[in-house]
């Protein structure tokens, strides 16, 4: 039983575009690990990772002390222990945006990118304006308090797997959608 | 705050050669102190040897006691104070009682030697004189110290296992008062904590085996010796028994626990300075979570460098992403290799027959599959697979109220 590269690059691509919940593990200095799941949303052309989280969070004073962490987001299969598959991924913390600031346009794209995704849930939420139009507007409307922060992460490795087999690659060498 | 003290540790830290001494050197200084002055008595006068034996037993005895007692106080004044109100109070008022200013146990000892030296006078010491003849007053006054050194440690044990019964029955009083728990953060190391420092009150039951063979001459005092032996034990049931009432996890929490199919094992690798992530396959009893790993995994690598994990089971339900429910466990993971299992025993049986039950589709689909997997994946234990224990530590849950920046 190998692993065929296209379905690999196939279900990772799923796994990150499609999976609503990850979950990030980071560590204070002491090395005592910490998880929370996250909304996430994965830059395939930067290979960059973001999520919005509270500036007082542990996961967010963690990160200032130990800047890598792993972002993992599985499937898992009641029956069948072949089909639980999941993608590992590890990065670094690049910078923390203070979203009650002016925002630059990288990223304020970064949470166009991320409203979209997430819009079948927000549209419910939100009465009257969907979310994507107040962030199109340039607005800060949906930042719960001013300790608001997006996490940027740039990803150096991938771990894939799927049952008993996997596979670790640059995230470079996946391929770039048409 | 004043650190409080009992009576025997404020002596012995006033006596100039004891006062800087490691607790378990004071011990030995006392021991080879009391023997000497033993012996030297013995070097005076004609005792039989028989009685010579008994007296080492007793002193070693004495000896053990005190370390055990210098081991317990320390312990206890460290338990820290829980955060629900109840059960903070009680503890508090444990551990005032415990080291109050009073020294209650100095009191229940002066009972006891009362107690004990009307016995002598009105048996004519009848008992002394069975041992060693008639006794000389040097020889009379040794052994009433002895018989005070005795009767402060017997009152000790039983203040101690006393107060250890009615302190585990009212927090057990307490949780059975409240609902299901609705605090957020239990410090579960305390309860293993007082059951270990209950189990070396216990202890000073066993040590008190010499106190029986020198009573044997006497069936009063045979008598009473059995009868504390009885009530130590019986007061360390009750505080045993509430503890494990007390130890069931709060029932939303095992129950999803028992419902969630994978949890997130979180590790931290000091090598490569970098966090890990993965799913794992669990079973969990009120104290610990088990995982079941590859003996290649890079899990057991991490853990034998650093066992601080973190444990995350929640119910994935992606039309409920705002109606989560979840646990999250800190703790220390140590891995079951052949020889802690052999260690444990009989529970590493119990441990693997918790993941038959759980994983029934599991088992029977590495069985049919065997040949296809790699080795690291078949269920060889301890070739392939290994157990690993997180011990809970603490733990922090939500249920519906988490907190989600999506919420307007």
């Amino acid at each position: 039983m190998k692993m065929n590269p296209a379905d690999v690059q196939e279900d990772l691509r799923r796994l990150l575009e499609e999976e609503n919940i990850g979950y990030l593990c980071t560590s204070d200095s002491s090395g005592t690990p910490h998880i929370a799941p996250m909304f996430f949303y994965y830059s395939f052309d930067t290979h960059e990772l973001f999520f919005i989280s509270d500036r007082k969070t542990r996961k967010v004073s963690n990160l200032l002390e130990v800047n890598s962490l792993a972002f993992t987001v599985d499937i898992r299969d009641r029956e069948n222990p072949f089909n639980n598959r999941g993608v590992l991924l590890r990065g670094e913390l690049v910078k923390l945006t203070d979203l009650s600031m002016e925002l630059s346009e990288k990223s304020r794209g970064a949470l166009r990118l991320f409203s979209e995704k997430y819009q079948g849930f927000i549209d419910a939420k939100i009465p009257g304006e969907s979310l994507i139009q107040v962030v199109e507007k340039g607005e800060s409307a949906f930042i719960r308090s001013f300790q608001d922060v997006l996490v940027t992460v740039s990803i150096y490795k991938i771990t894939y797997w799927k049952g008993p087999f996997s596979v670790v690659f640059d995230p470079e060498k996946i391929i770039t959608p048409p | 705050m004043k650190k409080q003290l009992w009576f025997y540790e404020k002596l012995y830290g006033r006596l100039p050669f004891l006062s800087k001494a490691e607790p378990t050197e004071a011990t030995i200084l006392i021991l080879l102190l009391f023997e000497m002055i033993a012996l030297g008595f013995v070097a005076l006068i004609e005792v039989p040897l028989v009685a010579i034996l008994l007296g080492t037993l007793m002193i070693f005895m004495l000896a053990l006691w005190t370390e055990v007692a210098s081991f317990i106080a320390p312990n206890i004044r460290d338990v820290s104070l829980p955060r629900n109100k109840e059960e903070r109070r009680i503890m508090k008022r444990y551990k005032e009682l415990l080291f109050s200013e009073d020294n209650v146990e100095l009191v229940i000892a002066l009972v006891i030697f009362m107690g004990l030296i009307a016995y002598y006078v009105s048996t004519d010491w009848h008992y002394f004189i069975f041992w060693i003849g008639k006794p000389t007053y040097v020889i009379l006054l040794f052994g009433l110290f002895i018989s005070w050194e005795v009767s402060y440690r017997v009152a000790l044990s039983l203040w101690t296992a006393l107060l250890a019964a009615w302190r585990s029955l009212s927090l057990l009083m307490i949780s059975r008062r409240t609902k299901v728990p609705s605090t957020r953060y239990f410090p579960y190391k305390d309860i293993q904590r007082l059951e270990r420092l209950d189990r070396l009150n216990l202890s000073f039951a066993l040590i008190a085996v010499p106190l029986y063979l020198a009573s044997l001459a006497d069936p009063f005092l045979n008598a009473v010796v059995l009868i504390y032996i009885a009530a130590l034990f019986l007061l360390y049931a009750v505080s045993a028994v509430s503890l494990k009432f007390l130890k069931t996890l709060p029932r939303n929490i095992n129950s999803l626990l028992s419902r969630a199919d994978i949890g997130m094992l979180g590790l931290y690798d000091p090598e490569k300075k970098a966090p890990h992530l993965t799913p794992v396959a669990f079973t969990h009893d009120p104290f610990n979570i088990y995982i079941v790993t590859s003996v290649v995994s890079k899990k057991i690598k991490i853990i034998k460098n650093n066992p601080r994990a973190c444990f995350l089971a929640d119910l994935k339900d992606e039309r409920g992403l705002l109606r989560q429910e979840a646990v999250l466990i800190k703790g220390n993971a140590k891995v079951l290799d052949f020889l802690e299992s052999v260690r444990i025993g009989f529970k590493m049986l119990r441990i693997r027959r918790m993941f038959r039950d759980k994983y029934p589709q599991y088992v029977e689909m590495y069985q049919k599959e065997e040949n296809r997997v790699p080795l690291a994946w078949q269920l060889k234990p301890f070739i392939s697979r290994l157990v690993v224990k997180i011990s809970i530590d603490s733990m922090t849950y939500w249920d519906k109220s988490r907190k989600i920046w999506i919420k307007l």
